[in-house]
């Protein structure tokens, strides 16, 4: 994810001071922490390399699709094609469920009336 | 026609992308405002990176940045030409790790900085906690968005189009200044305004809370991305922010220059940090209205689109000079761009959008 503008969500693995350590659906990255009372285990939103605020698990899931979505989009905006982004953003956000402690896949999740591709 | 807009360029993809549009009622045209950072980051900084680039200053910048044009039709024009002709570019996904990059070679280099109110608290924090090393110089391109949608509402006015009835406000931006910022809007304008999250919907409940607060003659500011955002915002971000940057006016490009509408670094971090002063680049631009055009590449209808007064299908260039894999306009170039988002989503929806003129 190098776009300046897409928020993506991801778990706080530690807090040192101004840093924190993220998952990002099996990546590790080190961000800003850009609000009071992170903690550890806690669901952030990351916005350009800096945690701008926390969500709940529910919150998470609602906005789940739009996230598989993000992701895919940036997979066809670096060159991938359109086939092999749409199942490797799945694997992403399967990973990054499993990361938050999600069982169920985004396909289980997202089999919603009107969020299908074509 | 009841005309919304939409401020932030995520806002529109959701939009585009789900094909909300084929869904809203005839009377309903849902357009696209000032709210993607890099379209309206100045022709002129671009042409300082590319320069900066060519003489071996390392630039660091985000990935949908390297493909936007500077002025004219010279080449290179864009850091990515400017890294295929042995420039130093590089693509980095924060502040954060030009900063750990640029203390690890300690060569002069410069973080071309974009973005709005959410992007500014990654700069500020920072610079507030002496992270940044003296050899990385800031060239700053942040932007204040209430003041971009107050000109909009005002250009308008001026050119007596079919004026907007009501604001989807940006929601990670109102993460950190709060759905308060947006007070304004329904206070001094009348307009209806929700903070929307990114959610098809999302956008379809803030449409809905938009239309109501219409019928009902009431405007209001509510929130409706509940999940983030809070009335009064990030206040450690915001007071983060106001430690370090003041505000300033600034160069929109395509839309010329509005008052105190962008950050500078305060005293003393100015001079230390900021690349147009330390590397003695002048601010071409500043002085206003003749910036905004000529800014815009010929031919282009960016200028318009970015406020919403044009579609991009109403551009000549629209997928025939200008197109994601070759930009020709700032608005193709981001995945935030009208036309970026047009050209790959457009294609998508159930039914191409044949609304209104943009008047």
């Amino acid at each position: 994810m190098v776009d300046v503008c897409w928020g993506v969500p991801a778990k706080v693995l530690s807090v040192n001071g101004q840093i924190a350590t993220v998952d990002l659906g099996g990546v590790r990255r080190e961000v800003l922490v850009g609000f009071e009372g992170i903690s550890p285990g806690q669901l952030v939103m990351i916005h350009a390399g800096i945690a701008i605020g926390s969500m709940t698990l529910e919150d998470f899931i609602v906005n789940v699709t739009i996230y598989r979505d993000l992701i895919e989009e940036e997979l066809i905006n670096s060159g991938v094609t359109e086939t092999a982004a749409r199942k490797r953003a799945n694997e992403e956000m399967n990973k990054l469920l499993r990361s938050f402690g999600i069982e169920k896949s985004i396909e289980e999740l997202q089999n919603l009336p009107g969020t299908e591709e074509e | 026609m009841i005309k919304i807009m939409n401020f932030c360029g995520t806002h529109e993809w959701t939009t585009t992308r789900y094909g909300i549009r084929s869904l809203l009622p005839h009377f309903l045209d849902l357009v696209a405002g000032p709210g993607c950072p890099v379209c309206v980051t100045p022709a002129h900084y671009v042409e300082a990176a590319v320069k900066l680039a060519l003489e071996g200053i390392r630039v660091y910048t985000y990935g949908d940045v390297l493909k936007l044009r500077g002025p004219g039709s010279s080449y290179p024009a864009s850091l990515e030409e400017a890294k295929a002709c042995g420039g130093e570019v590089r693509v980095v996904y924060s502040y954060l790790d030009a900063i750990a990059d640029a203390r690890k070679h300690g060569r002069e280099s410069v973080f071309f900085a974009i973005g709005f109110e959410t992007t500014a608290p990654s700069y500020a924090l920072p610079f507030r906690e002496n992270m940044v090393p003296e050899n990385l110089k800031f060239l700053n391109a942040i932007r204040l968005t209430p003041p971009a949608m107050k000109y909009t509402i005002k250009l308008y006015q001026e050119r007596g189009l079919l004026p907007i009835r009501g604001v989807l406000a940006p929601g990670h931006v109102s993460a950190i200044i709060g759905a308060s910022a947006w007070d304004f809007l329904p206070k001094e304008h009348g307009l209806p305004t929700v903070v929307a999250g990114f959610e098809p919907i999302d956008v379809m409940l803030a449409v809905a809370q938009i239309l109501l607060m219409i019928r009902e003659n009431k405007p209001e500011t509510k929130i409706e991305y509940r999940r983030l955002v809070r009335w009064e915002g990030n206040q450690y971000a915001i007071k983060a922010i106001e430690e370090v940057f003041e505000k300033t006016d600034a160069v929109w490009r395509g839309l010329g220059l509005m008052p105190r509408s962008g950050l500078r670094l305060r005293g003393e971090l100015f001079d230390k940090f900021d690349a147009m002063k330390c590397f003695g680049i002048s601010e071409a631009g500043t002085t206003g209205h003749e910036s905004s055009g000529s800014e815009i590449p010929s031919g282009c209808k960016c200028g318009e689109v970015v406020v919403g007064i044009s579609k991009p299908v109403d551009c000549p260039m629209f997928l025939k000079g200008c197109s994601p894999a070759k930009p020709w306009g700032p608005c193709m170039v981001s995945s935030e761009g009208t036309c970026n988002v047009w050209a790959r989503q457009g294609i998508k929806t159930s039914e191409p959008f044949k609304g209104g003129q943009g008047g």
